[in-house]
């Protein structure tokens, strides 16, 4: 009898216990900021790191409940967003990628931000046109990354004397087979645990780069405008990436991972890697120098074209705490914000009036490209087509890369942008 | 009213009525939602059948999901079961250290999925994977795979995951069933001269019956959802290969955002369950009436 | 340790060789983890399977600072879960496999159909009733949704477990008298043991494990549970894989020492139960 009271009542403490811990508030606090971003951990971690610190020092007063959360480039996090805005329970505000197309994926649940684009925000047209659609600006992004890149092992490239950079895919091919003569892999690729993605990146900034393709026909297609089952780019970019993984891809790429690619490229047992300016972090995060070890280039063919996307953050409706939100986007503007995040994350800033000094050499190659106003600025996989598109796309490619059929990667292709604008 | 009448009232209430919100409240929300063609910040529409027309007739992707489904149920039964019966016999044949081992056994278990797909990614490289690494050292390199990096394989390497994950717990539940056993009558077949085998095989394993549809129903819960390890270890590629059920309606409803569409595909998955726990019920009430 | 009356006829060595076996094969996965916990950042581009160049403890630490508190949020959930969905599917098996009434195999096989539920369908209903009741991001709000989730399956486990037990024993005592719930506590209960503990190690498994959940009812760090905290701790467009496998090694821990707990539970139960009079 004793024994099982005791049962009970501890029981009952531990009920109330949960009660209580759960329920408790912060304390101190006058307000809250519930924010969603995808910079969980390494130097993403450390360059939004940087931003709550300005804002935590500017707004001691609120609270910042931050939810990184990991996975699927983005998805996961833009997964559970959605969960909550149909559930009517909104966060303050969440990091996405700034395009046209994907802004206007979630425009409808979201506040615009004209008045934020002020004389206090120097940016250039082509990046606010990004966040432009039906005349009113969706987001405020802090960088801008351009993706049509081809990382390499400098090592290997001064060994086999290679000529950089690549003004045809031809010329691209050749130095592959002096590479793979050399006994390297000339592409390491990896689109393992579910990041097919990659796939998308590569075969986008191919359409960049064939004969009936270009920046034009890369807008129809992310608009809707374009016919995949008959237009030529979209088969001539299907006949490189059949090229390339018959011959210069690493015949394991299904299986691993971006990160085990970036490996073989950091070991010197491959020659090049494609990514984004994001690739860097990749790269120094196994303690490998800029420019000493890796450099990069624009992806063969593409050299006059600035393929990006920025990271932005944006103002649902109906939020709980609109003043926090706006506060933080405020400060997501400043250029202290900027270069704080950008040196840490190894992306490119994109105010006008930030001095190169504070940034490493290649970051600063990476900014001059971005005020190159010989190129022109294209938008990229990430931001430009609706968001359904990185996930209907490259099903179709990565069951392109097995089979190798072109006739058959057209059609499902053309299935899957049918299915993306019907 | 009977005592018996307020206790079988008492302990059912608070059950039923969790299930009753949690699971048909919401359920029915669901259902609701997969008759429109809601998407994610838009108004719907009633559209009926629609969904669910479209997803037999037009959905090739849909259909291959369905058919991924119940080929990892059939492998992942298959599998488990047989495993789970054979360890849980070699453990009873009077081997010392049977917490040990079953304590191992029981390992995979603890991990959750993330860290298991990150353990099984790296085992089933092709090049410098695990297994391949050891297959080859020892001789057997013929049997080396490409494992998850081949649409033909992807499909049966996760199940080989699922199986290693779960197959420990299966092995205990069987254990217990066999401890179960009255010693007695084994006894009694050991004086009438019946050898071991003949011991397990006509005395032990028809008894172990309740076990087995323990298992079972828990191995068709886990290959009928199953959903992080898939997502994890190859996000339902190459291709379609290794796409189930619960990964297409995750990509329909969040990253396509056709929030309806989803809804519906979440409403086969659940009745293509009832159909198989019906006829498992159907079964063991047969089964009873013995 | 129950001696099993079936002699043996087989070689010991094969048996244990076969053991051994699989006992390998079961662990080999796990050599990449471990392997990995220990590198640095510049020893992981060496692959999966080159061993660490040093025990290096700096994953270990910089895991250890992130799970603090989400290991005690998990470990609250669980224990509160557990306990809930334990005790409520004991309840309700013992209804269902000792008294029959109108309607009671149909209800049986809906409580079952819950263990069937696709989670992802009915994530926007959940997060908004929660709201409503206000038991968003609380560690009741979870408990209530596992237990919830779990009692199917803890409803089914017992009640075929209750099966076992031969309905003589409480024919015998209600002649004696026993009320309905006399009958459980005095018959039923100490019997439970080992259906306690299998139950237990599957419910401690399931919710311990949990991502979903955890991740859509929860905000912010303070009923995060350990399972969203590991897997963030690979960044999204970077891995920091030595970090990541310290943090998923960590968290696999405890619920092994639990294993080893409720083990023991199992084996007392099996001995209680197979020296009934």
């Amino acid at each position: 009898m004793h024994r099982r009271f005791i049962r009970m009542a501890l029981l009952g403490l531990f009920l109330l216990a949960s009660l209580g811990i759960a329920c408790a508030a912060a304390d101190g606090y006058s307000d809250q900021l519930v924010i969603y971003h995808w910079w969980t951990a390494g130097g993403e971690r450390l360059a939004i790191d940087s931003i709550f610190e300005i804002f935590e020092a500017a707004y001691p007063n609120i609270e910042v409940v931050e939810n990184p959360i990991s996975g699927g480039g983005g998805g996961t996090m833009r997964a559970q967003i959605k969960t909550m805005i149909m559930a009517g329970n909104p966060p303050d505000t969440f990091q996405v990628c700034g395009g046209k197309g994907m802004l206007a994926s979630y425009m409808s649940v979201l506040e615009p931000v004209d008045d934020l684009w002020d004389e206090s925000f120097p940016v250039p047209d082509a990046i606010k046109e990004a966040v432009t659609v039906d005349g009113h600006q969706w987001g405020i992004p802090i960088n801008v990354m351009r993706c049509n890149m081809l990382f390499y092992n400098e090592h290997i490239i001064d060994e086999l004397d290679i000529d950089l950079p690549f003004a045809t895919l031809d010329d691209f091919y050749a130095a592959c087979e002096t590479i793979k003569d050399a006994g390297y892999i000339p592409l390491a690729h990896g689109v393992g645990a579910g990041a097919t993605y990659w796939w998308q990146l590569m075969y986008d900034s191919i359409l960049l780069a064939v004969p009936s393709g270009g920046s034009e026909y890369l807008m129809s297609l992310y608009a809707g405008t374009a016919d995949p089952a008959t237009d030529p780019a979209i088969r001539e970019a299907l006949e490189v990436l059949k090229m390339l993984a018959e011959n210069y891809i690493n015949a394991d790429y299904a299986a691993r991972t971006d990160d085990m690619a970036n490996n073989l490229v950091v070991n010197g047992e491959a020659a090049f890697w494609q990514s984004g300016t994001w690739g860097k972090g990749f790269f120094t995060s196994k303690g490998a120098v800029p420019l000493v070890d890796f450099g990069s280039m624009a992806f063969p063919g593409t050299t006059e074209y600035y393929m990006c996307h920025s990271d932005c953050f944006v103002l649902p409706k109906g939020v709980n705490h609109p003043e926090a939100a706006r506060a933080w986007l405020e400060i997501f503007k400043t250029p202290g914000a900027e270069m704080g995040f950008c040196a840490a994350h190894g992306s490119t800033v994109i105010r006008t009036d930030i001095p190169l000094g504070g940034f490493d050499e290649m970051a600063q190659q990476f900014i001059e490209e971005y005020r190159d106003p010989s190129l022109t600025v294209v938008a990229s996989p990430w931001g430009g087509p609706p968001e359904a598109y990185l996930s209907l796309m490259p099903a179709a490619l990565s069951a392109f890369g097995e089979h190798l059929d072109v006739d058959r990667g057209v059609q499902d292709l053309a299935d899957a942008y049918a299915d993306l604008f019907e | 009213m009977s005592k018996r009448k307020i206790g079988t009232l008492v302990f059912l209430a608070p059950a039923v009525v969790l299930v009753t919100v949690f699971v048909y409240m919401f359920l029915a929300q669901s259902i609701h939602m997969s008759f429109t063609n809601l998407r994610f910040g838009r108004v719907a529409t009633w559209i009926g059948l629609g969904n669910y027309i479209r997803m037999f007739t037009r959905d090739a992707a849909f259909q291959t999901s369905l058919l991924n489904t119940l080929k990892l149920t059939a492998v992942f039964i298959g599998l488990t079961i047989p495993l789970g019966l054979f360890l849980a016999i070699l453990l009873d044949l009077g081997v010392k250290a049977k917490g040990l081992f079953r304590t191992i056994f029981l390992i995979p278990l603890s991990f959750s999925f993330v860290a298991s797909s990150v353990m099984w990614v790296w085992a089933f490289l092709p090049e410098t994977g695990t297994i391949n690494t050891i297959l080859r050292a020892i001789g057997l390199s013929s049997l080396a795979q490409p494992w998850i990096s081949s649409g033909s394989q992807s499909l049966l390497s996760v199940a080989l995951v699922y199986i290693w994950q779960f197959s420990g717990f299966a092995t205990l539940v069987y254990y217990t069933g066999i401890s179960s056993v009255d010693p007695a009558i084994i006894e009694a077949a050991g004086i009438d001269g019946a050898s071991t085998w003949r011991k397990y095989w006509h005395i032990v394993i028809p008894q172990l019956k309740p076990a087995t549809v323990t298992v079972l129903i828990l191995t068709l819960m886990y290959s009928l959802k199953c959903f992080d390890l898939v997502w994890m270890m190859t996000g339902g590629g190459p291709g379609y290969s290794s796409e189930v059920l619960a990964t297409f309606m995750y990509k329909v409803t969040f990253s396509q955002s056709k929030f309806g569409y989803g809804a519906s595909i979440g409403v086969v998955l659940l009745l293509l369950s009832v159909v198989v726990v019906a006829a498992f019920m159907i079964y063991m009430k047969r089964g009873e009436r013995d | 340790m129950t001696d099993s009356p079936i002699r043996f006829r087989a070689s010991r060595v094969a048996v244990y060789a076969l053991l051994i076996l699989m006992t390998v094969l079961y662990l080999l996965p796990l050599y990449g983890l471990i392997n990995t916990s220990f590198k640095t950042s510049e020893d992981i581009a060496n692959g999966p399977i080159a061993p660490a160049s040093s025990l290096y403890l700096g994953a270990y630490k910089a895991a250890a600072s992130s799970l603090g508190r989400p290991l005690l949020n998990s470990a609250i959930v669980v224990v509160g879960a557990t306990l809930f969905s334990t005790i409520l599917g004991a309840m309700a098996g013992y209804v269902f496999s000792k008294f029959r009434f109108r309607g009671s195999e149909i209800l049986f096989f809906l409580v079952i159909l819950g263990f069937y539920l696709p989670y992802q369908a009915i994530l926007i209903p959940l997060v908004r009733f929660m709201g409503t009741i206000h038991l968003f991001n609380t560690y009741f709000g979870l408990i209530l949704t596992h237990t919830a989730y779990g009692v199917p399956i803890t409803t089914l486990l017992f009640r075929n477990y209750y099966a076992t037990i031969p309905n003589e024993l409480l024919e015998s005592a209600s002649v004696d008298g026993c009320s309905f719930f006399s009958a459980f506590r005095r018959i039923m209960l100490p019997l439970s043991l080992p259906g306690f503990a299998v139950v237990g190690i599957f419910q401690f498994a399931n919710v311990w494990n949990d991502y979903l959940f955890g991740l859509t009812l929860t905000q912010g760090v303070n009923a995060q549970p350990v399972t969203v905290a590991v897997a963030n701790l690979r960044g999204t467009m970077t891995a920091v894989w030595n970090v990541q496998m310290a943090g998923a090694f960590l968290s696999s821990l405890p619920i092994i020492l639990i294993y080893i707990f409720l083990l023991k539970l199992v084996v007392k139960g099996l001995l209680m139960g197979s020296v009934k009079g």
